[in-house]
């Protein structure tokens, strides 16, 4: 039987890096799923995806969160990658790191790609929890993704795992 | 002996399904694909033999307007189902709650011939005999400008095991290029 879940490939930094790329991604899978725990080297990290290398304002996404003390909404449109939750920092909370997921629709399709996005960040005391669905507004196959940090860089340990899923 | 070592080796092999390795706890079941004609989808005969299930899906509808998306199980149109969501539209973030509904709410999908409404639906202990069951999606719906992100649980209040799963839309039929696709993980 064809595996319907399986790894297609994994990143964990060795040092510093301020991106992480997948490349060459097969088309032969119906949707892609990234797994990632990262921290940041400083702070003011807000890491952002994107696909086919592509920086035009082609992306967007609406947000729902919460910070431990109230929730809240948040829409952005016409950016230039999908925007994902403030990192830990590596001088707080220490060995934490941030987990985030990404769940990319039929992305070998040829319509536009909607995306589900988890981010969960807890630092005993402080943190934010969120879920976000994500727009990238074209019609070509995705076979390259990037997640690039805002500021500073991911810190040493960050993993990344790039999954695909196939359906009967 | 050898030869018994030999044999036992190779046995092991053939039942892990092959020299690659061992079988995937996670299998496809079925895929549905919408006609454009019905706005309604049925999984059917579901294999007890998972510990989960899990839908996920990518959907559209030809209505013209938005409409919402609903989950039944084992065709069951009966006041037996709960569901509690958390949404955001981009500008606020709003909870709901319904109890003795005939159905769970899943989210809206939003009228767009360019993007779609994306579900994954999970549930846990879908054969179980002995338990009501707990549905949990995350979904949603972008049109870079409009709307919206989900997290629903929702609950059967039903000890039998789940058979089947039915998901419809409040108008409209799905298009052709909404898919459904139905997976089993394995405890």
């Amino acid at each position: 039987m064809a595996t319907t879940y399986e790894p297609i490939a994994t990143t964990t930094l060795g040092s510093a890096a301020a991106t992480i790329t997948f490349s060459s991604i097969p088309s032969t899978y119906t949707d892609l799923r990234l797994v990632w725990t990262v921290r940041s080297t400083a702070g003011s990290n807000f890491p952002t995806v994107r696909f086919n290398n592509d920086s035009g304002s082609n992306y967007s996404w609406i947000r729902v969160y919460g910070d431990g003390t109230s929730a809240a909404s948040q829409a952005n449109t016409s950016r230039s990658g999908i925007g994902i939750l403030w990192l830990t920092e590596v001088s707080s909370a220490a060995d934490t790191f941030n987990l985030l997921t990404l769940d990319v629709f039929s992305y070998a399709g040829s319509t536009y790609k909607t995306s589900l996005t988890t981010a969960s960040a807890d630092k005993n005391g402080s943190g934010t929890v969120e879920r976000a669905v994500a727009l990238w507004q074209s019609t070509s196959a995705i076979n390259r993704i990037d997640l690039t940090a805002s500021s500073s860089t991911f810190a040493a340990g960050t993993t990344a795992t790039l999954y695909g899923i196939k359906n009967a | 002996m050898w030869w018994a070592a030999l044999l036992n080796s190779i046995v092991s092999v053939l039942d892990s399904g092959g020299a690659g390795g061992g079988g995937s706890s996670y299998e496809s079941i079925a895929t549905a694909t919408g006609t454009g004609s019905s706005g309604t989808i049925t999984f059917s005969s579901i294999p007890s033999t998972y510990k989960s299930l899990q839908i996920r899906s990518l959907v559209n509808t030809n209505a013209g307007a938005n409409a919402y998306l609903m989950l039944q199980v084992n065709g069951d149109t009966g006041t037996n189902y709960a569901n509690h969501g958390l949404h955001g539209d981009g500008t606020t973030a709003s909870a709901y709650g319904n109890a003795s509904d005939t159905k769970i709410t899943q989210n809206l999908i939003f009228n767009s011939s360019t993007s779609f409404g994306v579900q994954i639906i999970d549930i846990v202990d879908y054969a179980s005999t002995t338990k009501n069951k707990t549905v949990k999606t995350v979904s949603g719906d972008d049109l870079n400008g409009s709307g919206r992100i989900y997290l629903n649980s929702g609950l059967w209040i039903n000890t039998a095991a789940i058979t089947s799963i039915t998901l419809y839309s409040t108008s409209g039929s799905f298009t052709t290029t909404s898919t459904f696709a139905l997976y089993g993980i394995k405890g």
